[in-house]
């Protein structure tokens, strides 16, 4: 018989963990040399590529005075929002996939574990799941912001005493919404899913509303009074977001301001607290929700049983192999919601952005519309959506190989060439990509009023990246694939999704960094140096190799590796 | 000590199970059968606290699934019919973070380790990664780590599949020794050879309601056959289709 005494799950649980990780990282030994290169490129990349980026960017606006440091300020502001927002979603799903979904949990169910310690134990989970992709991306962007603004090294450990409490609010808030939406909305949790993110786009609209009102303010203000200006920021758009308070402590420990600092840091963890509260309150709702789960999940595959065959008369103009793995394709990603919901939100925000790019024109006085800043904000909007773009094709694509694994006693067995399956993910990434991402080049476009050139410059370098990033997702995918696990978004957390996360963001800055030396000249209507000349026509052909040798050798390669594949 | 009172499971309104009433005696191995869809799964899943009954109460060893849940599993050793196993997760590692849930010391689990490894022939891949197990290995896992708290309920949802014939025995042998050491085992199966071996009592569900409960004895009377379990059972789901 078993001991009565109650089991401290939670330690427990993470010896677990800590245990799988460590034969996880065990069993890598026999490709180690991949993993080391990885690790050095991660290293170099991020910590030494991004943080000098970003801080020539920043010193770059530090520089444009009376326009850059607020629209620095702004920039840093949204970029956290931006994070926040992507937060709460991205711990929504991962508490909805890894809390309610996930066969572990079906296990561990059945073990005498009280409800409530499992549901914190797998909240502990989705905070480590859903935040180490943003303490990676913001490292380098406090190492720009302290060295662009001379900051001592006391900066990063007073940053992460508000960079901790602001991890852990979306985690709860993101726990909290999906213990209601499992709990109450089971029969029907993909519509009430959407309700959901609804609530979640509505907030992001009224925070850009805020921002608008700021804005307004700012039409009033004097171009000339730039401490005017920069008081008017500091009101600060969001203050009853948390993103806005780590924005005013990060502002308010850059300038030694350490009580107002404090001040920002109590309101952030006593948030994040009161959040945890909240989540212990509900948690009772856990048990209820996980079993509703289930047992909806006969019913809801009938109901909705006619979308397969809607796919399959759409895409009627298609070879019958093709249509049916295209079909089987969009049928699965339109069933889960965690796929196209982050696709939503993702591409919510950035529509969020380029529609506030109306609101420039109360910059006038700033003189966004001149040619130089419409170009360069083009190029920056450019880098946006192809940022956006990456993570959707690091987080969407370059798992579908790996999720075919186990299918291919059906597929790998059908007569048709193997390298179909390929093709067919490469086609339907490329044609998905360059659906979502042009008409958000010209909505940039059209907003910022730029000319035939640029705009021009900009569709095409979104379509062009398209190409780009979906053969280096699908190739990687197939030279990397991971045909154990069955999370998407675990096999995208792994080695080869961080490789190809890496290899999208060197290859999206390289593409942006050669079109730079086209718009330079642009604007200087070929009047340039020799070295810039000299940079220009060498521009063309490395840009077109560029291109041509990230559409060709991942997906060349990938798909030798496929045709060999041991399943 | 198995008790379900006028059990009911709906899925949108759709029964799955209906006023379902089983006493299962200490000791006693009782294999429940039905055809594909009939509810077994799903009563299974009700008795180890995986789902929540839309009517009625199910009890373990006294205590009420829903209302004392963590007592009652504390006494259930429940075997999926598919487990879920932590691939990076050696077989040792495995029994032994199961044996830390239910708060067994760490020497009588190396003791029952050793038993239970040597028993069902693991011990030569106790330290390989789960991964690396075969079908059977893992069904064989499984029941070790089942059995390491000794429950006082083993709920077994198709014991067989995949087991090799050795492999296979030992399974029925342990199952019939648990019973005999005073143990309830639950165990749904389609191999009716095996139920008609060692099933002391027999229940049948057919969509979703009990049609029979009692020996196969008691079967056979009923159905005025002789026979064998298959040609019983055959008879009396094909009858309660008819009939329906």
């Amino acid at each position: 018989m078993a001991s009565t005494a109650p089991v401290a799950f939670l330690p427990l649980f993470l010896r677990l963990k800590l245990r799988l990780a460590n034969n996880h990282l065990s069993g890598l030994r026999r490709h180690l040399w991949i993993h080391l290169v990885v690790g050095l490129l991660v290293v170099f990349m991020l910590i030494g590529g991004g943080s000098t980026l970003f801080h020539l960017v920043f010193r770059f606006l530090m520089e444009q005075q009376p326009f850059g440091p607020p629209l620095m300020d702004r920039l840093i502001r949204m970029v956290l929002l931006a994070f926040f927002s992507m937060l709460i979603f991205s711990n929504l799903i991962i508490m909805l996939t890894t809390t309610y979904i996930s066969r572990e949990v079906e296990f561990l169910m059945a073990q005498p574990i009280p409800h409530r310690r499992l549901f914190f134990a797998k909240l502990g989970e989705s905070i480590v799941y859903s935040s180490w992709a943003f303490v990676i991306l913001a490292f380098p962007l406090f190492v720009a912001l302290r060295s662009s603004r001379d900051l001592p090294w006391t900066y990063f450990p007073s940053a992460a005493c508000l960079l901790i409490p602001y991890l852990i609010i979306p985690a709860a808030a993101g726990a909290a919404l999906a213990l209601v939406i499992a709990a109450f909305f089971p029969p029907r949790r993909i519509i009430r899913f959407t309700f959901a993110l609804g609530v979640l786009g509505m907030v992001m609209a009224v925070a850009m509303q805020r921002s608008q009102g700021v804005m307004g303010m700012m039409r009033q203000a004097s171009a000339e009074d730039t401490a005017d200006l920069m008081s008017l920021m500091d009101v600060g758009d969001f203050f009853l977001l948390p993103s806005g308070w780590l924005g005013h402590g990060l502002v308010a420990i850059e300038h030694g301001f350490w009580r107002e600092a404090g001040f920002w840091a109590l309101a952030l963890w006593s948030t994040a607290a009161m959040g945890l509260v909240v989540c212990d309150w509900l948690a009772g709702l856990y048990y209820r929700g996980w079993t509703n789960a289930r047992s909806s999940a006969a019913a809801r595959r009938r109901r909705r049983a006619g979308l397969y065959g809607l796919f399959d008369r759409l895409l009627g103009w298609m070879p019958a192999a093709t249509r049916a793995m295209v079909t089987k394709d969009l049928t699965v990603f339109w069933r889960d919601p965690a796929q196209w919901g982050q696709l939503v939100m993702l591409f919510g925000l950035l529509f969020i952005y380029l529609i506030n790019l109306r609101s420039a024109a109360g910059f006038g006085q700033f003189q966004i519309f001149i040619p130089f800043w419409q170009s360069i904000i083009s190029l920056f909007n450019i880098g946006a959506t192809a940022f956006v773009l990456s993570i959707l094709t690091t987080r969407f694509v370059y798992p579908m190989l790996s999720l075919e694994g186990k299918q291919q006693w059906v597929i790998g067995l059908a007569p048709v060439a193997r390298t179909r399956i390929v093709w067919e993910k490469f086609i339907v990434s490329w044609i998905s990509a360059v659906g979502l991402t042009t008409p958000l080049a010209l909505l940039s476009s059209f907003m910022l009023r730029t000319g035939p050139f640029v705009t021009l410059l900009t569709v095409a370098t979104v379509a062009v990246l398209a190409i780009g990033l979906s053969s280096m997702a699908v190739g990687l995918g197939a030279l990397l694939p991971n045909f154990a696990e069955d999370n998407p978004s675990r096999i995208a957390n792994g080695v080869g999704g961080t490789l190809n996360a890496i290899l999208s963001l060197i290859y999206i800055g390289a593409t942006l960094a050669l079109e730079t030396i086209w718009v330079h000249a642009y604007l200087r209507r070929g009047d340039v140096g020799p070295l810039v000349q000299l940079l220009l026509w060498g521009s063309f052909p490395v840009w077109l190799l560029l291109q041509l040798g990230t559409a060709a050798i991942p997906l060349t390669l990938g798909l030798r590796r496929w045709r060999r594949m041991e399943f | 000590m198995i008790q379900t009172d006028q059990l009911c499971k709906d899925y949108d309104g759709k029964p799955a199970v209906v006023d379902l009433n089983l006493d299962v005696a200490p000791g006693e191995l009782f294999c429940f059968l039905g055809p594909n869809g009939a509810g077994k799964t799903t009563t299974i899943k009700m008795l180890a606290g995986l789902l929540i009954p839309t009517q009625g109460a199910a009890r373990v060893a006294g205590f009420d699934l829903q209302r004392h849940p963590v007592e009652a599993k504390r006494r259930i050793g429940y075997i999926p019919d598919r487990p879920y196993l932590y691939e990076k997760l050696s077989g040792r590692d495995f029994f032994t973070f199961v044996g830390d849930l239910f708060g067994i010391p760490r020497p009588v689990q190396q003791a029952r380790l050793e038993h239970y490894f040597d028993l069902f022939r693991l011990t030569p891949a106790a330290d390989q990664f789960i991964e690396n197990y075969s079908h059977g290995m893992r069904q064989k896992l499984v029941f070790a780590a089942a059995l390491m708290h000794e429950p006082q309920v083993l709920i077994v949802d198709e014991p067989m599949v995949g087991l090799d014939p050795q492999s296979a025995r030992t399974v029925k042998q342990v199952l019939r020794e648990q019973a005999d050491a005073g143990r309830t085992i639950f165990l749904s199966t389609h191999t009716l050879s095996v139920a008609e071996e060692l099933a002391d009592r027999i229940g049948v569900i057919n969509k979703g309601q009990l049609v029979f409960l009692g020996t196969i004895r008691e079967l056979r009377a009923r159905l005025a056959r002789d026979g064998s379990l298959e040609d019983l059972f055959l008879l009396l789901t094909e009858e309660e289709t008819a009939d329906g």
